[in-house]
């Protein structure tokens, strides 16, 4: 083949390949700043794929293996939460919300329905205040199990998810006995609960703990000193204190960084003032703290959990209201500490027996805002690592 | 800083730029002219007294015909305070705008954006609203606008808009709340339509306790003493059985009824049926010959859904456990019974907050418990407990291998304690039952 | 696939075939929602649908049989899953899991929710609940299992319009919604 000076294909930047003699490979003549100029990829994850996390798309522009800015996409699972709630009367809007974070539904509805009892100044009865909080953290429970297994399962790690749905089960069944559900509890009511606890439920609660809490030392042992673990998490995504608090990051996303933002703490609700919360921080802020404040939550759950079984009151667990259960005209914000974080309901209400506007301020919507600065200049392996540990449930984040 | 002094202070600082304030249940919402919002923001991020660090959320509400209000709401993670500032967007429906604050707080970046999804408000000076960040990028309309209307629910509306009219409230459901018809039923004859409602419904359920405590009777040849009891006054039982009949045809008449014309016509003959209606109960609450069963006879509702003496004389006299909400399920509590204080109090030794615990407790058998009585094997009748004791434990010293509860009861002295645990079962419960499971199945796998 | 579709397969062959293709269904793991969690727990030991035959390893659509729509299908995912259906290699099945996936469910007035997935693809389960228990999940495959063991695909193929979907928990399928009693 004849020499030609002539650029057979231009790269940008000014490179130049240039067709050697036959039989010897071409040369690349490269002009202009000196560096081999590349082109940034758009690789698009999701909105399926095989993560728990759900339909989640994050296209990420991607210098190499550097993750250069990372978008999420959300709306995938946006179903219109707020519009469907403001043609719902409060009981339904109790069945509602269990499904917008689908992890942790009972904490939801008590969101709700402290919103809907301030407003109507109603006294819910002690017995059914102090199951509240049983439940609740049971909720906790469950969920921060969820997300143990299933950080575990993204960074590779297949024991832990088999065991946390071990654990799940048979927390779920000691759930189902008494508010007849797996997932969605609908147990809450306006004024109260549903009904009483099934008689043996505190019994089997007790055994529970004892179990859950000798396997939270199994997850323990199978990952926190992993060194392949550590190896993924330590110093990856690291997130700063003020960043944080301007995204509006809560739960364990926040505690790891070093601020003890708990709402069960700063501003107690239900029963919460006369129970002894310990809230979990820690002190990097990377994935691995946040993986250890959870399973520390869960630990800090169980004794919350054994405090209320020797506490709980006898009585009813209902209030009477009225007929229609209608909210007085104004405006309520009521925050609550779910599991994966700050979940507010902010309730606008005209009178009537459905609300006139009821935003859920829900925790992942936040947390996943945080996310593009968590990835910019992460490698893209660690993309993972890093969406894992910041534990949001899509349906949260659309609602 | 209570919500007050925020006020104050913010007051003094905003000047007039705040439009109003308003504290409601302890939280203040603080109104500010439309272009002041990032200055307001601003101030209430950067002064250390007031130091709103954390960026809670910012949505819109539709306000009608002032168009649409965005509320940012802000909290102190340092002095634990909130503030609500709200904003009402300029230009109306039709072309609602307010400054943006994404530039003061990272979150505020997505939060603006569903704004704007949602209701349409633009934020001048927002680096990027568009692509839509909730719905379709193609969505047309915005969906929280009070204009935009669920189809769904036009096409078909919901049949459960009304309440149903027999149940309905008398106070003007669905018609404007503040007006009294003047065609509608006065104050006193409301109450008074309550009360018989509320006295007919009585009488339909003392009719059904009676006719279970007849059953039951029946059932226990032991019980047949209550036969009577229950009838303490021969003329008393005619009338209240027809006109409980009675009361319970037009109970069922009235479920159906659609009009209100039918139901004035019944409180002259419900009327009547009241005063017997209360005797009833009185009556009917005297089975097991517990005529001290404080059947009030009130207005029911008028308490607390706790105590019920039928039911509570009920269970002492041995009546299988009833459902108390779920068919089939037995309720954990007692309902504020005095006697009932001293078995539900937490037992001094509950495994506590022993945090991080190896050691399980091994699977107590009977060891701990007194040793079982001459029972052994014979299907005895339930022994005769007082009132307001609990049935035995079918869950206690079963394996559960923990430590007595608070809502467990161990044997009382004299009580026969079988082993069996055939006999302790009781019967129906089929939560009991899976409960049961569930704690069997731990253990043996606990077998550490 | 040759002349399976072509042609009558003869019964030995076909129960063969039919027998291979029911024990092993690879699923691809579609969750979306809430159902996504019980189908996860229905894989899990408890209640393990890999006795079953069903694996949910498959890499991709691409590789898979089966697929399990569990969850709400919004509007904006809806292209998103029929183009993972579309990309499915043939016999494929669906099982819609969850009411939000048969009609919408809970969110059946929502402005953004396609009333069922079957708006979109061709289901062939539908189990109900929200969330179903994983045992209705359980019993919609084993019914699946029991209709390809005893379906011909040349039939299959040729009329899809004639497809009779199972409903797990019985049900009338030819019911409209307008014959309500409410």
């Amino acid at each position: 083949m004849t020499e030609t000076t002539e650029p057979m294909l231009s790269q940008p930047g000014g490179a130049n390949v240039v067709p050697g003699p036959p039989g010897e490979s071409m040369l690349v003549e490269v002009r202009g700043e000196g560096e081999l100029s590349t082109q940034d990829m758009s690789l698009n994850i999701g909105p399926q794929h095989p993560a728990t996390h759900g339909v989640l798309r994050v296209v990420i522009d991607l210098d190499g293996e550097r993750i250069a800015r990372a978008t999420p996409v959300i709306g995938y699972m946006h179903r219109g939460f707020e519009k469907l709630a403001e043609a719902r009367d409060y009981r339904q809007i109790i069945a509602l919300v269990n499904r917008h974070d689908w992890l942790s539904s009972f904490c939801n509805e008590m969101g709700v329905v402290l919103a809907v009892e301030r407003m109507m100044e109603l006294e819910v009865p002690e017995r059914a205040d102090w199951i509240r909080v049983l439940m609740c953290e049971w909720t906790r429970v469950l969920n921060h199990l969820m997300f143990v297994g299933s950080f575990g399962l993204e960074l590779g790690a297949i024991t832990p998810v088999f065991f946390a749905f071990r654990e799940r089960e048979d927390i779920q069944h000691l759930m189902e006995s008494a508010t007849g559900g797996r997932l969605h509890f609908t147990y809450n009511r306006v004024g109260g609960l549903k009904e009483d606890l099934p008689r043996g439920f505190l019994a089997a609660s007790e055994q529970m703990v004892r179990n859950v809490r000798m396997r939270t030392q199994e997850y323990r042992d199978l990952l926190q000193g992993n060194e392949i673990f550590i190896a993924r998490t330590r110093d990856v995504g690291v997130l700063d204190p003020q960043t944080a608090l301007s995204y509006g990051v809560s739960g364990p996303p926040l505690q790891a960084t070093g601020v003890a933002e708990d709402s069960r703490v700063t501003e107690p609700y239900s029963k919460y003032g006369q129970i002894d919360v310990h809230v979990p921080v820690g002190t990097n802020g990377d994935s691995f703290d946040r993986f250890m404040v959870l399973v520390d939550r869960i630990d800090a759950s169980l004794d919350i959990i054994e405090h209320v079984l020797g506490s709980i009151p006898p009585g009813p667990v209902t209030t009477k209201l009225p007929k229609v259960v209608k909210a007085p005209e104004g405006a309520i914000y009521v925050r609550t500490e779910n599991p994966l974080g700050q979940c507010g309901y902010y309730l606008v209400s005209d009178g009537r027996k459905n609300p006139w506007r009821l935003k859920m301020r829900t925790p992942s919507f936040n947390n996943v805002a945080m996310v593009p600065h968590l990835l910019e200049g992460a490698l893209l392996s660690d993309m993972i690592a890093v969406l894992g540990s910041v534990f949001f449930v899509v349906g949260d984040v659309d609602r | 800083m209570a919500p007050e002094a925020l006020a104050d202070h913010l007051l003094e600082r905003l000047g007039k730029r705040v439009v109003d304030h308003v504290i409601q249940y302890g939280q203040l919402t603080v109104t500010v002219a439309p272009e002041a919002l990032p200055s307001a923001v601003q101030l209430c991020r950067d002064d250390p007294r007031l130091a709103f660090d954390f960026f809670d959320f910012m949505t819109g509400v539709d306000e009608r015909e002032d168009g649409f209000a965005v509320i940012t709401h802000l909290y102190s993670v340092r002095h634990r305070h909130h503030i609500q500032i709200r904003a009402l967007a300029t230009g109306g429906r039709d072309e609602p705008r307010l400054p943006t604050i994404s530039h003061l707080y990272a979150g505020a970046n997505w939060h603006e954006r569903e704004a704007y999804d949602m209701f349409g408000v633009v934020f001048d000076g927002h680096p990027r609203l568009l692509p839509r960040i909730l719905t379709v990028e193609n969505f047309e309309g915005f969906p929280l606008r009070k204009d935009f209307l669920l189809m769904t629910r036009e096409v078909k509306p919901w049949p459960g808009l009304k309440e149903p009219k027999a149940v309905e409230d008398t106070d003007g459901e669905g018609d404007g709340e503040g007006a009294a018809p003047a065609t509608g039923p006065s104050a006193e004859d409301k109450a008074r339509m309550a009360r018989e409602k509320a006295e007919r419904a009585k009488a339909k359920a003392a009719e059904a306790r009676k006719r279970r405590a007849q059953e039951q009777a029946v059932a226990a040849p032991a019980d047949s003493g209550a036969g009577d009891a229950v009838e303490p006054d021969g003329d008393a039982v005619e009338r209240p059985e027809g006109a409980g009949d009675v009361g319970s045809e037009k109970q069922a008449q009235m479920a159906y009824s659609t009009g209100d014309d039918e139901r004035a016509g019944e409180p002259e003959g419900a009327a009547d049926a009241s005063g017997e209606a209360i005797a009833k109960d009185a009556a009917a609450g005297a089975v097991g010959g517990d005529t001290a069963a404080g059947a009030s006879g009130d207005v029911p509702g008028a308490e607390q859904p706790g105590t019920d003496p039928a039911r509570e004389a009920e269970l002492a006299a041995g009546a299988d456990a009833q459902p108390g909400g779920t068919p089939g399920v037995e309720a954990e509590g007692r309902h504020a019974g005095a006697d009932d204080q001293a078995g539900d109090r937490p037992a001094a030794e509950t495994p506590g907050m022993v945090s991080g615990t190896q050691d399980v407790e091994p699977a107590r058998s009977a060891d701990d418990v007194p040793a079982p009585a001459d029972d052994g094997g014979t299907q005895a009748p339930q022994p005769p407990r007082g009132p307001g004791e609990e049935e035995p434990r079918a869950l206690a010293g079963e394996g559960v291998g923990s430590t007595p509860l608070a809502d467990e009861q161990g044997p009382v002295v004299g009580e026969t304690y079988t082993e069996d645990p055939e006999q302790r079962r009781p019967v129906g419960t089929d939560a009991d039952d899976r409960l049961r499971d569930l704690e069997t199945d731990v253990d043996e796998e606990d077998g550490r | 696939m040759g002349l399976i579709d072509q042609v009558e397969t003869p019964q030995p062959l076909k129960f063969v075939l039919n027998w291979g293709r029911r024990y092993s269904l690879w699923v691809m793991n579609f969750g979306l929602a809430c159902c996504a969690i019980e189908f996860i727990a229905t894989s899990a030991a408890r209640h393990d649908f890999i006795r079953l035959g069903v694996i949910p390893f498959a890499h991709g659509p691409r590789q898979a049989d089966l697929m399990v729509v569990a969850g709400t299908l919004t509007d904006k995912m809806a292209p998103a899953i029929k183009r993972l259906y579309d990309q499915m290699p043939d016999p494929k099945y669906v099982i819609s899991f969850g009411s939000c996936s048969n009609c919408g469910g809970p969110f059946w007035d929502s402005y953004s929710v396609t009333k069922g997935v079957d708006q979109i693809i061709p289901v062939d389960v539908y189990v109900p609940g929200c969330p179903p228990r994983p045992e209705a999940l359980l019993e919609g495959v084993v019914k699946l299992q029991e209709q390809i063991g005893d379906e011909s695909l040349k039939q299959r193929y040729a009329d899809r319009a004639a497809r009779k979907p199972i409903l797990v928990g019985g049900g009338d399928p030819t019911r409209h919604p307008a014959d309500d009693p409410m």
